[in-house]
């Protein structure tokens, strides 16, 4: 640039030319995704999860669906009364930083804290889409046999002992719990009693799952030699012959889930009071003495027993000694 | 240029096989619709712990022949119970009570089979999730392909149902689907029927093809050349589609035939080979039979006594088995045969005695057969069939086994021919 050039440009007035300039990009710029973090009740998640499961979504998506559809809403919707339970879990939600700006004005406008009025808005939306897809909210009237095991094995019975010796005690309580739970049962009359193959594979499960006590391998990678050899040692029955009694335990994860299971709404904890309740009245220390005031309690379910006047006999006369 | 992967698949036939699912010893599990019905809350637990890839094989041709679906006593198994009702939603149609061309007469409702069948691996696992899962963070479980129903391709009528039950399952499916191609013993020797099956076998709508051949043991195939080229035939003029071609039971003649273009190798966990049936197994007691991997085939356990028992840890390794769980009870102090051949006496109905083997050493030789194949698969995936089948016949020859080296001779200049 020439020295006339350069000092013709100093001499002009810039006054009106600088309205019509461009925006000057920030010189730091500010990210573009910002993140909100929410606690909510574990029973809320889980019915996040549920809606996002139905409509094949990923929750995290579905949830920030809902709040930028909820800000394009004039004013606020109908916020329902967030129910009481403690906010135990946390929910991180990526947003447009111009998003979540939005959502501190709007905040700031009803004189509410963000964090609040995002976490009252996916509250409701929640419900109206479990009203749309005619998801129950609440745990089923039967919830599933997995549900009610673990909750029989994290329940203490008399004795105080929480694990249960054989499959054919976990069956027998099991039955007896749907059988005041529900009104239709997955149970039927069976060689040995009622039984449900749910029941084994429900148990099966929850060990791969690492729920439950075993040498099932928790790790998902290839196994190491001692992990193979634990699974081939747990199979050793004593004579071969006979079956061996598998004690069946919660592990410390297991524990855990039937805590938190217990905590995500007051229907699981109802629910677990009600397991407890029945496992302390019907878990005895004798297992023929179990079966035999099953077969007496529910006939219908002891018809095809092989073993029917075998316990018969027995129970009266653990009755009689008793 | 590198060697296309041999895709490794295992089948779950079992509760029992969940076991032994786990990532790096196979790419993708594939579990048979009636085990799946019978474990469907444990088969999703083993799928979120192992992150693999799945698939459900509808096993539709169980309902072919009513005695395939039944226990002893004559009854419609429970599962299969399920399993009918599931594929037979939306008509009026009952599985399991006659035969399955007898059950279907029109069209209409065989593409209403196609279509559940179809609806049933979308959704069957996808259903699972309690309150339990969902305060955990677990993947959702979406197979990773979907297999159109199919019937063994007995005559021209099952042919002509199995491709339109192909293109029904790709327009439910909304994309290409894995075709089966089940063809017995009769068509699959017979060079005009072979033709047959192969050109009714359909291209538009399908994403891979699984080739099964009921009642061909491995010894079957490679003691006839006539089926051995039967079976080539049918390898080759699929793959020439274009399309990934598998085999629904493999075996180590099967995976040599990846040097053909197979694309994908599924096998069970049982290592006895009894050619795979169409009927479902019924309960017998185990035959006291190993996996040896030096002369990659099954043999009774005083034979392999015999040929093992008294190899130092490295002859094993080099002539026997190279696999992790025999190379560890090695390193543990015991000889593998202490846990692989450990059997008891058991006294039958019939007043008889025999050997089986015990609980431990089915475990045993379940991992030792799964680790023995995942090598195999991926010794062809790395090398030449020629390269890895001379290996072999050193080996076997090695072991004083003539027999089995010529027989792996055998099987080279099969390919060799080809």
């Amino acid at each position: 640039m020439t020295k006339d050039r350069w000092d013709t440009l100093l001499d002009r007035d810039w006054s009106d030319a600088w309205e019509t300039l461009p925006e000057a990009p920030e010189l730091v710029p500010r990210n573009k995704t910002a993140q909100i973090t929410l606690r909510l009740p574990a029973t809320l998640l889980a019915r996040i999860k549920r809606v996002a499961h139905v409509r094949a979504l990923p929750y995290h998506v579905l949830a920030r669906s809902w709040l930028v559809d909820a800000l394009r809403q004039p004013g606020a919707p109908d916020l329902v009364a967030s129910e009481a339970a403690a906010q135990t879990e946390q929910l991180n939600i990526k947003l447009d930083q111009a998003v979540l700006d939005d959502l501190k004005k709007r905040g700031h406008e009803l004189g509410q804290p963000y964090h609040r009025i995002a976490r009252e808005w996916i509250e409701w939306e929640t419900t109206q889409a479990e009203l749309a897809l005619g998801i129950d909210s609440t745990p089923a009237s039967q919830p599933p046999i997995k549900e009610l095991m673990v909750l029989l094995l994290h329940a203490a019975n008399q004795q105080g002992d929480s694990a249960v010796r054989g499959m054919t005690r976990l069956q027998k309580l099991l039955f007896v719990v749907e059988q005041k739970l529900a009104s239709q049962s997955a149970f039927y009359a069976y060689n040995f009693g009622p039984f449900n193959e749910e029941v084994n594979d429900a148990e099966r499960a929850l060990e791969v799952a690492g729920f439950i006590k075993s040498a099932e391998p928790e790790a998902s990678g290839p196994p190491s030699f001692q992990e193979m050899m634990a699974t081939v040692t747990e199979r050793a029955t004593p004579d071969e012959g006979g079956s061996k009694i598998v004690e069946f335990a919660l592990s410390t994860r297991g524990h855990e889930a039937a805590e938190r299971l217990r905590q995500s709404s007051p229907a699981y904890e109802q629910l677990f009071t009600f397991v407890e309740a029945i496992k302390k009245e019907w878990d005895t220390p004798n297992v023929t003495d179990l079966v035999a005031r099953v077969y007496e309690t529910y006939p219908k379910y002891a018809e095809k027993s092989v073993i029917r006047e075998e316990v018969e006999r027995r129970g009266r006369r653990g009755r009689r000694s008793h | 240029m590198a060697r296309t992967p041999l895709h490794h698949i295992v089948r779950v036939r079992s509760s029992d096989d969940l076991t032994y699912v786990r990532s790096g010893l196979m790419d993708e599990v594939v579990v048979n619709a009636n085990q799946l019905e019978n474990s469907v809350q444990s088969t999703a637990a083993c799928l979120w712990r192992t992150d693999l890839p799945y698939s459900v094989d509808p096993v539709l041709w169980r309902f072919q022949v009513p005695a395939w679906s039944r226990n002893a006593k004559g009854d419609t198994k429970r599962n299969y119970q399920r399993l009918g009702l599931e594929y037979s939603k939306g008509t009026d149609l009952i599985l399991g009570s006659t035969p399955l061309l007898e059950t279907v007469s029109t069209d209409e409702q065989w593409r209403a089979l196609a279509a559940n069948v179809i609806a049933y691996q979308q959704g069957r696992l996808t259903d699972v999730p309690t309150q339990l899962e969902l305060l955990a963070d677990l993947r959702e479980l979406h197979p990773a392909r979907l297999m159109a129903p199919a019937l063994v391709a007995f005559s021209r009528t099952e042919d002509r149902i199995n491709r339109l039950m192909v293109e029904t399952a790709a327009t439910a499916a909304g994309e290409p689907v894995a075709a089966q191609v089940i063809i017995p013993f009769d068509r699959l020797i017979d060079g005009r029927e072979l033709r047959t099956v192969v050109t009714s076998i359909p291209t538009d709508g399908v994403s891979s093809y699984f080739i099964w051949t009921p009642k061909v043991t491995e010894e079957r195939l490679l003691a006839d050349h006539e089926l051995f080229v039967s079976l080539l035939r049918l390898v080759t003029a699929l793959v020439d589609r274009g399309v990934p071609v598998g085999h629904q039971y493999a075996n180590y003649s099967i995976f040599a035939l990846h040097e053909v273009g197979l694309a994908a190798a599924t096998h069970h966990l049982g290592w006895v080979d009894h050619g795979e049936p169409s009927e479902e197994q019924a309960f017998m007691m185990r035959s006291c039979q190993t996996y040896v991997p030096g002369v990659r085939h099954c043999v009774r356990f005083p034979e392999a006594s015999r040929l093992g028992g008294s190899l130092t840890a490295d002859e094993y390794r080099d002539r026997y088995c190279e696999c992790d769980f025999c190379t560890g009870i090695f390193k543990a102090g015991d000889h593998p045969h202490d846990w692989l051949l450990e059997s008891r006496t058991i006294t039958m109905k019939n007043g008889r005695e025999r050997l089986t083997p015990t609980s431990q050493a089915v475990g045993a030789n379940t991992w030792h057969y799964l680790l023995s194949r995942r090598l195999e698969v991926q010794a062809f995936s790395a090398a030449s069939a020629s390269d890895v089948i001379g290996r072999d016949i050193e080996r076997a020859s090695a072991l004083n086994r003539g027999g089995d080296a010529s027989r792996l001779e055998h099987l080279a200049t099969e390919l060799k021919s080809a």
